[in-house]
């Protein structure tokens, strides 16, 4: 079968990310048997066209979309990605005969709305290793059962079945088909220009070294994407496929270890890093960690197993919004945790949500004063507010914080920034302005142009404009009832109803009321 | 006005012959009532369509407006409810014009544009208008151009400036222009972000000596069809192109899409007006000359 997998990943920031869904996507394909051929639109300033050039090439049987991302999951400059993946869809039906197939994590979040948004003949949810196999067998055998294939969302009676996803690929058969990467990936001047908080950024390679995750941040939505427990590669598989990589693709000069969190559990990190340096490997390598499972001598393993940064995950610096979002550590293991990195030779980033549930403007502003005094990061990279995704306990608290409704549709970009933070200019500016005083904080790249509470009444706005032209869409598509399952309530979005206005705060308490600060 | 959505209009490619005025407001009126038949909302005519562009004998043929072609004409409009853009050499007292009138559905005279760009020889028969008015109608907002207006970016921003939705050129172009003018044409549709109806009459002109191009066209900001489409081209902001054949051909315009983009995309908060129009006429033919 001749299949065409389409990357849609526009995110450059902070620097051009592998697609290395697609990849394991590909490798799976092609172990099957199959004839892959990829399109990576990052590189593409033209999209669609690139699209629809590509499909008048070749005919393929089967086009796969992969969806890192719903949108970018910034609050201050939101860009929703749903518009191009239903354009690709119908152009794959205008130019091909092909079927077509959605996947990715941007799918697995939210995918009943998306199927119901851009009408692929199939989407997979969760893992796709295994499942696209399976379909590209169905569809070309016309052997097997679709309700059998994990993930699988397809049309069945003339409802919608949604297959649930199962979390139990084996990652030790895992590895990415690396060759599918464009080179423009490892291009040294692209990889420098692109990275907002580093003057120099050499060409990298990307490995996950295990799937799932035990730990409950109150946003997260890994257990879609990759299922709640733990698969875990051999520390020796581990090793080799990072050898292979570095030797396959000799312009690679440092690694990313790209799991969600490294270190939980710990022992396993721990193992990982014993590898490496009984291996003698050599190679410089970055990775995200949990402060919550950091011990002095980890770090030491780190360093010696040639680590040379990490980016914590540690969400907050408020105690309000770091128990609200479930992180399991307070500001005094943050504050351990960051001088234990300073003393070592490893660079660290925070990795942080400002105004996230309970995070009230006066927690806010301590929160700066305290990092500015205690904290010596290398960079701090900071996003304002949180992306809401459903059937997460940060939902929950959207809904009882009035900022969102029951039944809201949080397949459009829908934020939590706690109200109260949102609507006071004073604190915003104090935020901005501390942001604009270090070189190595980062927030936003227009910051300097613009004051925070300017910028929230446009995003708003411009929120809005993205749910208007979601019901445009919907407007001529039926919606889907659930296979097996009673009917639901429309998920058509209201809208907020907002005037232009130079009064912030009454702005803000229209939105809140209308639809939330930010939906 | 939020109620606009899609607009069906209608360009007429008029064979406008010299010196037989009842001829060609036949020939209209069978388009006109056609384009109602095909549930046009929105009928446009060429450039002076009644007498082609006898400017020669413009004092005899040109016509008072309102008069007795514009009475017909609102006849015809409301008759099938739709508006109406029609180009006439215009009787104003001693003075001339080459105009566009805009009629409305009730069949009144809307508003009028009086060509403000005229060549040099015209300038010797006509008289040129001195504003761009745009008029807010249930199908849009519409501005009124003519085809040597096709030259000067100035128009068309103009009309940009004052919210045009849809400019309807009417036009009467001698055929040596035609390749120029189709190399303009998306230029001011993209300086415009609008929609563009380049409604081009055909026919000879026997006392100069050459034809007039045909060539209707329309058109659209091909950026905003581009983030409209999913399977746009380029060269697809033709929406409409017609040859040197006399005759009627509809297209669907959403007016509301259109203003949905130009708010996003809009270029009217990056204009500079400050630091246009400095140098003085004067100086620059001055120095055309050095």
């Amino acid at each position: 079968m001749r299949v065409l997998l389409i990357s849609t990943n526009k995110i450059r920031v902070p620097r051009p990310a592998l697609p290395i869904g697609m990849a394991y996507i590909s490798a799976a394909l092609k172990a099957a048997g199959h004839e892959v051929h990829v399109l990576d639109l990052l590189w593409e300033s033209r999209e669609l066209k690139a699209v629809c050039e590509k499909l008048k090439q070749t005919p393929y049987d089967l086009v796969g979309v992969a969806v890192r991302n719903l949108d970018n999951l910034t609050f201050i400059d939101p860009i929703f990605f749903g518009p191009m993946t239903h354009k690709i869809v119908q152009a794959v039906r205008k130019y091909t005969s092909a079927k077509v197939v959605i996947g990715g994590s941007g799918f697995s979040v939210e995918p009943r709305s998306f199927f119901e948004y851009s009408r692929p003949d199939y989407g997979i949810a969760g893992e796709g290793e295994d499942a696209i196999v399976q379909l590209a067998s169905y569809l070309e055998t016309g052997l097997g059962n679709l309700g059998q294939i994990a993930g699988l969302c397809y049309m069945r009676d003339g409802k919608l079945a949604l297959n649930p996803p199962s979390g139990t690929v084996d990652v030790t058969r895992l590895e990415p088909d690396r060759s599918i990467y464009d080179p423009r990936y490892f291009e040294e001047t692209v990889a420098a220009a692109s990275d907002l908080t580093r003057d120099y950024q050499p060409a990298i390679e990307t490995l996950q070294t295990k799937r799932g995750c035990k730990m409950y941040c109150s946003y997260c939505i890994i257990k879609k994407t990759e299922g709640r427990g733990n698969r875990f590669k051999e520390p020796r598989q581990v090793v080799d496929e990072i050898k292979r990589a570095m030797r396959d693709n000799p312009q690679v000069r440092e690694f990313e270890i790209v799991d969600a969190t490294f270190n939980y559990p710990l022992d396993y990190a721990m193992e990982v890093c014993t590898e490496m340096i009984r291996a003698e490997l050599k190679v410089p390598w970055y990775c995200q960690l949990t402060p919550n499972a950091i011990t002095p001598e980890f770090v030491d393993l780190l360093e010696r197993a040639g680590c040379i940064r990490v980016d914590l995950g540690t969400d907050a610096f408020t105690d309000e919004a770091l128990e609200q979002l479930m992180k399991g550590f307070d500001m005094a293991r943050v504050l351990e945790i960051d001088q234990l990195f300073t003393k070592s030779k490893l660079e660290h980033t925070h990795c942080v949500f400002l105004g996230g549930p309970g995070e009230s403007p006066k927690a806010l502003r301590e929160s700066i004063d305290f990092t500015e005094k205690y904290l010596r990061p290398a960079q701090i990279y900071a996003n304002l507010g949180i992306r809401i995704l459903s059937k997460t306990k940060l939902q929950r608290q959207a809904i009882k914080a009035g900022i969102i409704s029951e039944n809201h549709n949080m397949f459009i970009p829908t934020f939590y920034v706690e109200p109260d933070t949102l609507a006071d200019p004073e604190t915003l500016d104090y935020v901005r302005n501390a942001y604009l005083r270090h070189k190595n904080w980062y927030l936003w790249w227009g910051i300097k142009g613009q004051r925070l509470v300017d910028r929230s009444v446009e995003v708003v706005k411009r929120v809005r404009d993205m749910h208007e032209e979601y019901n445009y869409v919907m407007k001529s598509l039926p919606r889907l009832e659930v296979w097996g399952e009673a009917d639901e309530p429309s998920s058509e979005t209201k809208l907020p109803v907002l005037k232009a206005s130079g009064d912030f705060s009454r702005t803000v308490a229209q939105a809140r009321s209308a639809a939330g600060n930010c939906t | 006005m939020e109620s606009v959505g899609t607009v069906k209009a209608a360009v007429i490619q008029l064979e406008c012959k010299l010196s037989r005025s009842a001829g060609n407001m036949k020939r209209a009126e069978r388009y006109i009532l056609q384009a109602i038949e095909e549930g046009a909302q929105l009928v446009c005519l060429p450039e002076a369509f009644l007498t082609s562009g006898n400017i020669l004998e413009v004092s005899e043929v040109a016509v008072t407006i309102p008069g007795e072609c514009t009475a017909r004409l609102g006849e015809l409009a409301r008759q099938g409810g739709v508006h109406l853009v029609a180009g006439l050499l215009e009787k104003d007292g001693e003075t001339h014009y080459s105009t566009s009138v805009l009629i409305g559905p009730t069949g009144e005279l809307l508003g009028k544009y009086r060509r403000v760009h005229c060549f040099e020889l015209e300038k010797q028969y006509l008289a040129t208008g001195d504003t761009f008015e745009v008029f807010e109608t249930p199908v849009g907002r519409i501005g009124m151009l003519q085809g040597y207006d096709v030259n000067f970016p100035e128009a068309t921003r103009e009309l940009y400036r004052r919210g045009a939705d849809i400019i309807v050129c009417s036009a009467l172009i001698p055929e040596q222009y035609a390749y120029v003018t189709r190399q303009l044409l998306p230029a001011r549709v993209i300086e415009s972000q609008s929609y563009l109806l380049f409604v081009s009459g055909l026919g000879s002109n026997t006392f100069a000596g050459f034809s007039y191009m045909g060539g209707s066209e329309v058109l659209a900001d091909p950026l905003f069809l581009e983030q409209e489409k999913f399977d746009f081209v380029d060269g697809d902001e033709h929406l409409l192109v017609m040859e040197r054949d006399e005759g009627l051909r509809t297209v669907e315009l959403d007016v509301r899409r259109l203003r949905k983009y130009r708010k996003e995309r809009s270029l009217l908060g990056d204009l500079e007006p400050r630091t246009y129009w400095r140098e003085t006429r004067a100086a620059a033919v001055a120095r055309l000359g050095s």
